[in-house]
């Protein structure tokens, strides 16, 4: 390393000779100066990263970084964020019903035990649907038949088996409830 | 095939990140608090890092921030002489705690009825979260500021540090230290671990560990460089501490052999914590941003998915 670096000052300074006696004897000119100092110094200056950079290489092929679905999600700018349709907002939040009166208890009671109802028959439904064909109404007027697997438990996606699509029939696929309209099926 | 630790980077803070904390595993997964001293903490969602949402109210740094078992609570420490206490699902304010000097720690208990916050005003106050007009139970004893209050041993104990370089553990219902733990460096930070009952004390460039009953030294290991904040893994496997040299070293706990050391972080790192389930930490730095690391690196985890030899390879090109 030293001697190399002795043997770029001695090189230096003959270039540097060379030039002072250029100078003198012809017309110096910019490209004289290009091809007898600079070039040969910037091809050296070349060389050595090349060699370094490719040792780095080397080592950083050895080991891969583990892959990134993507990165975390930063805040937003002008909200504080708490997003209110989040489930565990909607799932931990007080209810904002007014408080009810003794009167209105009544009432709230009894639409309490109606939707528990409609909630329990809506489960059932799901239940006898599980293996049967179905047929799926969606938005954009599209209908299509598939044989019902599973929801998630929030009903955020049904998973069906050979549902017929225009392109053909998919083995196994994943329906986002929110773009189905109607289900219906035999009994 | 050796693979590279990927930290994730969660950006968002402006100015260092002080102190960092998880709650326990909830049904919606386990989230993160970060006190900043841009006077903004964040809650993230642990596992992928993502921004819920910051908490807006305080007047000055945060020094401390805690979440409650449930996530459903937040506390937070700040330089505006204040400790508030948050509502975790909805971001809204709660209860503000005026203190006579900056709050420099607070802590809930296990059941989430009480605060404890200690500050640069020497005294330890416990606040009944049930009767917030009450006053506050005091603890005093400390002759400098206290850097960090835990509740310990079924929360019927209180573990303080503080810059008097002095550990005590103090009986809440007496009021009177039981024992007391001298130091010759200022104690940088402190863990209680409940499962094992183990205190974890980084001060200069030592991480020690004690019985958090008797107060006994376990095991005590020295790092490269000074070190600001150890974390045990719950499995007691392995312990992980970051401090000046920006670095992360992860030692083995029964050998105390230094098994891996990453560098990432731009600043020195202030804090340092296991997630509850073990499978991933967090460091907090003066550069401002939170990185969330592997604890098994290359497993397929939150945000981090594991790639196969024969992929990488490029043989195997056929999808499934």
């Amino acid at each position: 390393m030293e001697s190399s670096k002795e043997q770029h000052l001695f090189e230096t300074e003959t270039c540097l000779i060379i030039l002072n006696v250029a100078f003198d004897q012809y017309n110096a000119s910019l490209l004289n100066y290009f091809f007898f100092f600079f070039l040969p110094r910037l091809m050296t200056f070349i060389l050595e990263i090349k060699r370094s950079s490719g040792l780095r290489f080397r080592r950083v092929l050895n080991e891969t970084p583990v892959s990134v679905l993507r990165l975390p999600r930063g805040p937003e700018p002008n909200s504080r964020g708490f997003d209110p349709t989040s489930p565990r907002f909607i799932a931990l939040c007080p209810t904002t019903l007014p408080s009810s009166s003794s009167s209105s208890g009544s009432a709230d009671e009894e639409e309490q035990r109606l939707r528990a109802e409609l909630r329990e028959r809506f489960l059932r439904t799901l239940l006898l649907m599980t293996g049967k064909r179905v047929r799926f109404d969606m938005h954009e007027h599209v209908r299509v038949h598939a044989r019902f697997g599973a929801s998630d438990i929030d009903v955020l996606n049904l998973q069906v088996c050979d549902l017929e699509t225009p392109l053909g029939v998919q083995r196994e696929a994943l329906l986002r409830s929110q773009d189905v309209i109607a289900c219906s099926f035999e009994v | 095939m050796a693979m590279r630790q990927t930290p994730l980077t969660c950006s968002g803070h402006t100015r260092p990140v002080v102190d960092l904390a998880f709650s326990g595993i909830t049904p919606y997964g386990y989230f993160l608090i970060s006190a900043c001293k841009d006077g903004k903490p964040m809650l993230r969602q642990g596992d992928t890092g993502d921004w819920i949402g910051t908490f807006l109210g305080h007047k000055g740094a945060v020094w401390g921030a805690t979440l409650n078992k449930e996530a459903t609570k937040a506390a937070t420490a700040a330089a505006d002489f204040t400790a508030k206490v948050w509502d975790a699902v909805t971001g809204d304010e709660v209860l503000t705690l005026a203190h006579k000097h900056i709050v420099k720690s607070v802590n809930f208990t296990e059941d989430s009825t009480c605060l404890l916050t200690g500050g640069n005003d020497k005294v330890l106050r416990i606040y009944d979260l049930g009767k917030p007009e009450a006053e506050p139970l005091e603890i005093a004893g400390h002759t400098s500021a206290i850097k960090k209050a835990l509740w310990c041993n079924n929360d019927q104990q209180i573990l303080s540090a503080a810059d008097d370089r002095t550990v005590r553990l103090w009986d809440k219902n007496t009021k009177e230290a039981v024992k007391t733990l001298a130091f010759d460096a200022s104690v940088s930070s402190m863990e209680y671990i409940p499962d094992g009952e183990i205190l974890v004390i980084t001060y200069g460039r030592t991480i020690a560990f004690y019985n958090a009953n008797s107060l006994d030294l376990i095991k005590a290991v020295d790092a490269p460089a000074s070190i600001h904040s150890a974390s045990l893994h719950p499995e007691k496997d392995f312990f992980v501490a970051g401090g000046d040299d920006f670095k992360l070293y992860k030692y083995d706990y029964t050998t105390k052999e230094e098994m891996e050391s990453y560098k990432g972080h731009f600043g020195p790192i202030h804090c340092v914590r296991f997630s509850p389930d073990g499978e991933l930490y967090a460091s907090g730095s003066e550069d401002g941003t939170l990185r969330l690391w592997q604890t098994a690196v290359g497993k397929t985890y939150g945000l981090w998915k594991c790639v196969l030899p024969e992929n990488l390879d490029g043989k195997y090109n056929t999808a499934i």
